[in-house]
């Protein structure tokens, strides 16, 4: 009866600790998340998450180091900055929707925008910017805007992802918590959540490579993949690793998207821009 | 402690057949595969059945197979080859290859409702894999 009595107060309090972690603040969650992955590799340097895999497989940053002597997005970078330069018939620029200098404006996005109730990515604030324009919204999973976003990253390079889930804003929390739920939940006919690759076996083999972190994932995109030739967004990433694991991939841009890329960005504030980035 | 030993301590001990302790085994043995079967028995184990049904009014059960779909797609939980696989079904009940049509609405019903399942299973069990 005594054992019986002391299993049921041992669940309890578990299931207790559980939902006090599920339910913990963003900078909390934050805290342990990188306190995590230090005891995970006490010796890679916090700075080095950026780099994704890089910072763990060896043999793999060696090739990304040649390849980064003539990098592959330059020219995604270069065709970038002269869209970013184009005057709009308005006589604007998109350097005028910005509130920010051009070189603040990669880490400060993803941003909840409280007016209109929802993660506001920095691929929809420029395509806000020609709406508000009387241009033609760009796809989002193609060209110019993936080449505008690796101009700014680019232009960020060095500044710290700075996210804000503002305290005073309960919508900004909702969405952090529904990418939150969305990250650590398990999906499609593999039955894998993200955090089954990236936390719980970063650093492990999937056949011939090897999972990265998730700490530091937002802060290198948009990407040139070599096995693609061509460039990605973070989101087209996301939609991969969902196909990946036999799920429907949602939207790029959905709801379910920005807020993940709200959680994870915020899980790497403080980590250096280092965007546009060239993967496998 | 054999039956010797057990007379010198003074403890007594019950003399039981072998075949008596084989039936007692089997009895448990039955019991827990009672108790434990229902158990396991999932949404996936009725497919068999709506594959036998489909061929009596295949429309309605694709028309249901459907609904599952979009339940496990409005739950955010849809499986990639779900709806191919019922594009598939009705193509090829339209091209009057029904048991082909059958095992692929069979194959649609079963990941649908496995993604159900799964939505259902994650509405909690995703705050056990929180970093802490």
């Amino acid at each position: 009866m005594r054992r019986t009595s002391a299993c049921l107060m041992i669940s309890i309090v578990a299931a207790l600790i559980g939902q006090a972690a599920a339910l913990a603040g963003p900078e909390e969650d934050r805290l342990a998340f990188v306190a995590f992955f230090e005891s995970r590799f006490p010796d890679i340097p916090l700075a080095e998450y950026g780099n994704g895999i890089y910072a763990i497989d060896s043999d793999a940053r060696e090739q990304w180091i040649e390849i980064e002597e003539f990098p592959p997005y330059e020219f995604s970078i270069e065709r970038g900055r002269t869209l970013w330069a184009q005057i709009f018939p308005s006589g604007k620029t998109y350097a005028d929707c910005f509130a920010q200098r051009t070189g603040k404006i990669r880490a400060e996005y993803p941003r909840f925008d409280e007016s209109r109730g929802e993660v506001v990515t920095l691929a929809m604030a420029i395509n806000d910017c020609r709406a508000g324009n009387q241009q033609q919204l760009l796809p989002y999973d193609e060209g110019e805007i993936i080449d505008i976003s690796a101009f700014l990253a680019f232009e960020s390079r060095g500044e710290k992802l700075e996210i804000r889930v503002p305290d005073d804003q309960p919508g900004a929390l909702a969405a952090y918590d529904s990418g939150k739920r969305f990250y650590y939940t398990k999906r499609g006919q593999l039955n894998f959540a993200c955090s089954d690759c990236h936390v719980t076996s970063a650093g492990q083999y999937v056949r011939a490579d090897r999972l990265s972190a998730s700490l530091g994932h937002p802060t290198h995109f948009p990407v040139y993949r070599s096995k693609l030739g061509g460039m990605i967004s973070l989101h087209q990433r996301f939609a991969g690793c969902v196909r990946d694991v036999r799920a429907k991939p949602f939207d790029l841009q959905s709801n379910e998207y920005r807020n993940l890329e709200y959680f994870l960005s915020y899980m790497s504030n403080g980590l250096a821009v280092n965007g546009p980035g060239a993967r496998k | 402690m054999d039956q010797a030993h057990a007379s010198e301590s003074g403890m007594t001990t019950a003399t039981v057949s072998p075949v008596s302790v084989t039936c007692v085994r089997f009895a448990v043995l039955a019991v827990l595969v009672m108790i434990i079967s229902p158990g396991c028995s999932t949404a996936e184990d009725t497919s068999a059945s709506d594959a036998s049904r489909c061929t009596k009014d295949f429309a309605a059960e694709l028309a249901a197979a459907e609904q599952l779909r979009v339940a496990a797609a409005n739950a955010g939980a849809e499986w990639i080859a779900t709806a191919g696989l019922l594009h598939s079904a009705k193509q090829d009940a339209e091209a009057g290859s029904m048991e082909t049509a059958c095992a692929l609405l069979e194959q649609a019903v079963f990941e649908a409702r496995s993604a159900l399942a799964q939505a259902r299973r994650e509405a909690d069990a995703w705050r056990n894999r929180v970093v802490r």
